[in-house]
């Protein structure tokens, strides 16, 4: 297996004694590896998105199915579920080393040039972006760079014999995984974001990603056997179950070991994820895409039907509750 | 008589935004710290570095400039080249072995490393961090990143 980190690492040390600048300037690898790392994770994003969307959505997405007249009317919208709430959860479910679905990638996402302004994003992207004046401003200047990545879709076919294979390896007995679950095709549709690259970070936002079922298909069964097998307890699960029912729930799986911790803070306009890493790992690699990287930041909230997502590495905790709550447009709602 | 001021304000106008997009250009070029017939004299922080008045590569030869500040305050710009863009740095850092590339921006030497091994790699990056205490100043960042991403691709 190759180890990501090293290489970079290694690469990184080599670029710079490949560069012999003026006397009076002094080279610093770990400035250099912790740029390099920052723009890896644009290059290598969908990659990771593709190892991970489907513990972060499947393994714990839930959406108002379980009262009669919603799942009436899910069935109606062809089976088409929204996720607007960002949740997170611990779970060790790397330790059982067993996929839970057979992954497609239907649709790459891949990063558009850079545009002009926020009109182009709006054109691009389909929505219009929400940013802060400052940022904003910097947009229109140049000092940041504003791009449109996506869409990006995903297809994976459940099987049912994975499903009890990992319920067994969890020593879990007593849940009955359907055999006509076996087979059955899902999708994840993710559409168009707006991605700004400034100097202190990145600011991504999105319309809400869809997770697409046939007919009929018991999303909410499925989502408790999900979050049983990523760890959470027989209570925990039919809870969390419930309590996504009319939220739409996308998780960020956080694995048991990562360093990264992460809490609730409150924001003007509701509540926001936040995750923070003190260490020199890179839990971006291990982790969901909610996850920092060494030393970083990260606030993920829901606003104005828009998924924003704030990654910073030099921005406090305060700093990045403004940028936040001086997003334009969240007022008028 | 207003109709001919209005015309003097657009042309001035004109000729003022021609000159700022012509100060905005940035630029990769071979340089040496020997004098070289022909090349142009130029300083980078404390020596004189000798440069090519013609550039290797150009805004154009770049996909995309992103900022970046690192939690010591230090900013810096990541390039990525377009396939051509790194084919072209490849021959120019394997030409300039050992020898300095400057890379000119508004005219002025903002980096001027010399060169140990042929890049970029596949991933076709490449950092600028410049020489100053807190790397790139804000408006050199803001102005690589002007030229780069706004130019004809």
């Amino acid at each position: 297996m190759v180890d990501m980190n090293k290489d970079t690492s290694e690469w990184v040390r080599e670029r710079f004694a490949e560069l012999a600048p003026a006397p009076a300037w002094q080279p610093n690898p770990d400035v250099g590896l912790i740029h390099l790392r920052s723009h890896e994770r644009m290059v290598k994003r969908r990659h990771r998105f593709q190892r991970t969307a489907f513990i972060a959505v499947f393994g714990a997405c839930v959406l108002a199915l379980a009262a009669p007249t919603t799942r009436g009317i899910a069935l109606h919208l062809l089976n088409r579920f929204y996720l607007r709430n960002p949740e997170a959860i611990r779970s060790s479910l790397p330790e059982i080393g067993l996929p839970l679905f057979k992954v497609e990638v239907t649709r790459q996402a891949t990063l558009g040039r850079p545009l002009f302004g926020l009109a182009d994003a709006q054109h691009e992207a389909g929505f219009d972006p929400r940013l802060p004046p400052t940022l904003a401003a910097e947009v229109v200047s140049g000092l940041a760079v504003a791009s449109v990545a996506g869409p990006f879709d995903v297809r994976q076919k459940i099987s049912v014999n994975d499903l009890r294979a990992a319920l067994q390896k969890r020593g879990i007995e007593g849940v009955r995984v359907p055999q006509n679950w076996d087979g059955v095709e899902t999708g994840f549709h993710m559409g168009p974001s707006v991605v700004v690259v400034f100097l202190d970070g990145w600011f991504v936002q999105s319309l809400p990603p869809a997770i697409l079922t046939p007919p009929g298909f018991p999303m909410t069964d499925f989502t408790e056997i999900a979050l049983r097998i990523l760890g959470v307890g027989p209570s925990e699960a039919r809870n969390s179950r419930a309590m996504f029912v009319e939220s739409g729930g996308v998780f960020a799986i956080v694995p048991s070991d990562a360093k990264s911790s992460f809490r609730e803070v409150s924001l003007k306009f509701g509540r926001a994820l936040l995750f923070e890493n003190d260490t020199d790992q890179d839990e971006y690699l291990t982790c969901s895409f909610f996850c920092p990287g060494p030393h970083q930041r990260v606030l993920t909230w829901a606003a104005l039907g828009l998924l924003f997502q704030l990654r910073s590495g030099t921005m406090t905790v305060e700093q990045m509750l403004d940028f936040a709550n001086s997003i334009s447009g969240w007022h008028s709602n | 008589m207003n109709r001919r001021v209005l015309l003097t304000l657009c042309v001035a106008t004109i000729i003022s935004a021609g000159a700022l997009q012509a100060q905005g250009q940035f630029g990769i070029h071979a340089a040496s710290a020997e004098a070289v017939a022909g090349w142009q004299k130029m300083e980078s922080e404390d020596r004189s570095v000798w440069v090519n008045p013609t550039p290797t590569l150009v805004s154009a030869d770049i996909e995309r400039a992103l900022p970046f500040r690192d939690p010591t305050g230090h900013n810096s710009v990541t390039l990525v080249f377009t396939e051509a863009g790194a084919q072209k740095m490849r021959e120019l850092s394997s030409a300039q072995m050992n020898k300095l590339v400057a890379m000119i921006l508004d005219g002025k030497v903002i980096f001027a490393p010399s060169i140990r091994s042929a890049f970029p790699g596949p991933d076709r990056l490449a950092q600028i961090t410049g020489n100053g205490p807190t790397g790139l100043t804000v408006e050199q960042v803001q102005r690589i990143l002007v030229s780069v991403n706004r130019s004809e691709k």
